[in-house]
C-alpha cells in the first residue's frame, strides 16, 4: 500500500514541511526505496542544473565575517531567553547573578560568564589571571555587539505588541534615540477594562530580568500609552517587552499577568 | 592522511568541530556563493544566504538536518543554499507571479521570472529553459526558482495534485538534457 508520505517528496526537496513532517518523512525514507530514489533523483539533478550556474568571486573577508557570526551565535544562542508564554520564568540565581555582574549589561544577560564572575569574586586569589581572559572575551563580545549595531543601525526600534491568549487588544512600542538617552513609547488599543487600583504596567525585559518601565491606565475604549526615559547607562540590550495588568502601581516585580508582548 | 570526506565533516561539526565547518566552508564557499548570487543578484543578500546555511549547519537542527538517505550531501547543500535564497527573496518582498490567464513566459514577466530573465540574458541555464516547452519552463520556474509548494503548483497550474511531483521531475530532466548539450559548446567555446 502506498503511504500518504509519499506525496511529500517535492515538499520535502523544497522545505514546505512543518518540523514535524519533516521528522516523519525522514523516517518514511529510511523504510521507502523509492522515495528515497525520487529524492536523490530530484536533488541530484537540480544539482546538476546549478553546476551550469556562472561562478562569481566571493567578497572579500567574507570568510571571517561568516564564521565569527556562527561561533558567535552559539554563545548567544544558549543564552537568549525570551519571556514564557504568560508569566515571567521563576526569578533565580541566573538574574540575579547576571544583574550583580554589572559590566554585563552592556552585552546581554550572559549567563556563562554572570557566573563565572561570582565565581571569581568570592575567589580573590584567581582573580588576575582569569580576569584578563574574561576581559579579553567581553570585549571581543562587546566588539561585535558594536558591530551588529552599526549593521542594523537605525534610530528606531519598532515592535509590535502582541495579545497573549485569551487577552485581547494590541499596540505597538516604539524606542527612539535622544542625545541624553532613550525613550520608549507604548500605544495600546482595544486593552480589556481595568479594574479599581489595577493598572497596566510595562517591563523592559533582559534575558529573565523585567525592568518597570511606566505604567498606565485605559480610556473606556481601551486606549493607554506612556513614555519612559532611559538614560545612555540604559542602554542594554533588550530582549523583549511586555505588558503586565498588575494589582496595583508600582510593583517591582510582576505580579500579573503578561497581556502583550514582543521581542526586540 | 585522506581528505575527509564531506559527510565526515558534517558529523564532526555535529559534535561542535570548529574547524570541520571551516574546512566545509573552504570546500564550497565558491559554489555556495554564486549560486545564492545566481538567485540573488545582490552580493550583500548572498552572503546573508552564506550566513544563514553555515548557521544551520552548525545547529544541525531543522533545515539544517543532513540524513544520509536523502542522497549526495553536496546536493543537499545546494537545497538548502536554493532554499535559503528563495526565503530571504520572499523576505525582501519580491512579489509572487500569478500564473491566471497568462499563457506563455514570453510576455510581461513581474517578479522573480522577471529579474532572471532582464538579467541572465545570455547566461546557459536562462538558455536552456527557454528552449523548453512553456509548461515545462513553469514547472522550473514555480519549482526551482520559487520555491513552491506541490498544492501551490498545482493550484497555479490548474493541474491535480498528484501529477505534480511527475510533471517537475520530467521538467528537470529535459531541463538537464539541454544543458548537457549546451554545456558542451560551451566548453568549445572557453
Amino acid at each position: 500500500m502506498k503511504d500518504h508520505k509519499c506525496e511529500w517528496v517535492l515538499d520535502y526537496i523544497n522545505d514546505q514541511l512543518t518540523e514535524e513532517e519533516r521528522i516523519e518523512f525522514e523516517q518514511h525514507l529510511k523504510e521507502c526505496a523509492e522515495c528515497r530514489e525520487e529524492v536523490n533523483e530530484i536533488e541530484g539533478m537540480m544539482a546538476d542544473v546549478s553546476s551550469h550556474i556562472e561562478e562569481v568571486d566571493p567578497p572579500e573577508g567574507m570568510k571571517e565575517r561568516v564564521l565569527h557570526q556562527v561561533f558567535a551565535e552559539e554563545t548567544s544562542e544558549t543564552n537568549t531567553v525570551t519571556p514564557s508564554k504568560k508569566s515571567f520564568a521563576p526569578l533565580s540565581k541566573v538574574w540575579t547573578g547576571a544583574l550583580a555582574a554589572g559590566l554585563l549589561l552592556s552585552i546581554g544577560a550572559n549567563v556563562l560568564l554572570g557566573t563565572q564572575l561570582q565565581q571569581l569574586s568570592s575567589d580573590n586569589e584567581n582573580l588576575e589571571s582569569t580576569l584578563s581572559d574574561i576581559q579579553v572575551a567581553l570585549s571581543e563580545l562587546e566588539d561585535e555587539q558594536n558591530r551588529n549595531e552599526l549593521a542594523t543601525a537605525s534610530p528606531f526600534e519598532r515592535a509590535s505588541l502582541s495579545p497573549t491568549e485569551e487577552f485581547g487588544g494590541g499596540g505597538l512600542a516604539t524606542m527612539t534615540q535622544r542625545e541624553t538617552g532613550y525613550e520608549l513609547l507604548v500605544q495600546v488599543q482595544e486593552m480589556e477594562e481595568l479594574e479599581e487600583d489595577q493598572v497596566y504596567q510595562v517591563w523592559l525585559i533582559e534575558g529573565q530580568n523585567p525592568v518597570p518601565a511606566g505604567a498606565f491606565v485605559t480610556d473606556d475604549q481601551g486606549n493607554g500609552a506612556v513614555t519612559f526615559e532611559m538614560n545612555e547607562e540604559d542602554d542594554q540590550s533588550w530582549d523583549a517587552i511586555a505588558v503586565t495588568k498588575e494589582p496595583q502601581p508600582n510593583n517591582e516585580q510582576p505580579e500579573g499577568d503578561i497581556v502583550l508582548q514582543a521581542e526586540l | 592522511m585522506n581528505k575527509p570526506t564531506d559527510v565526515e565533516l558534517y558529523e564532526r561539526i555535529q559534535s561542535r568541530d570548529k574547524e570541520a565547518l571551516e574546512l566545509l566552508y573552504d570546500r564550497y564557499e565558491k559554489l555556495l556563493y554564486s549560486f545564492a548570487y545566481r538567485f540573488t543578484k545582490d552580493t550583500q543578500m548572498a552572503e546573508e544566504v552564506m550566513q544563514d546555511v553555515f548557521l544551520k549547519l552548525w545547529r544541525g537542527k531543522g533545515a539544517g538536518t543532513y540524513v544520509r538517505e536523502r542522497g549526495k550531501f553536496s546536493s543537499w547543500l545546494l537545497t538548502i543554499t536554493r532554499n535559503g535564497s528563495i526565503d530571504l527573496l520572499r523576505k525582501k518582498k519580491v512579489k509572487e507571479v500569478e500564473w491566471h490567464n497568462r499563457d506563455s513566459l514570453h510576455e510581461d514577466l513581474p517578479g522573480v521570472e522577471k529579474e532572471i530573465e532582464d538579467k541572465e540574458e545570455r547566461d546557459a541555464l536562462r538558455k536552456a529553459i527557454h528552449t523548453l516547452p512553456d509548461s515545462q519552463q513553469r514547472m522550473i520556474c514555480l519549482f526551482y526558482f520559487q520555491g513552491m509548494s506541490q498544492r501551490e503548483i498545482a493550484e497555479k497550474c490548474d493541474i491535480p495534485l498528484g501529477t505534480v511531483k511527475g510533471r517537475v521531475r520530467l521538467a528537470l530532466k529535459k531541463l538537464r538534457e539541454n544543458l548537457e548539450k549546451e554545456g558542451g559548446i560551451d566548453d568549445e567555446r572557453s
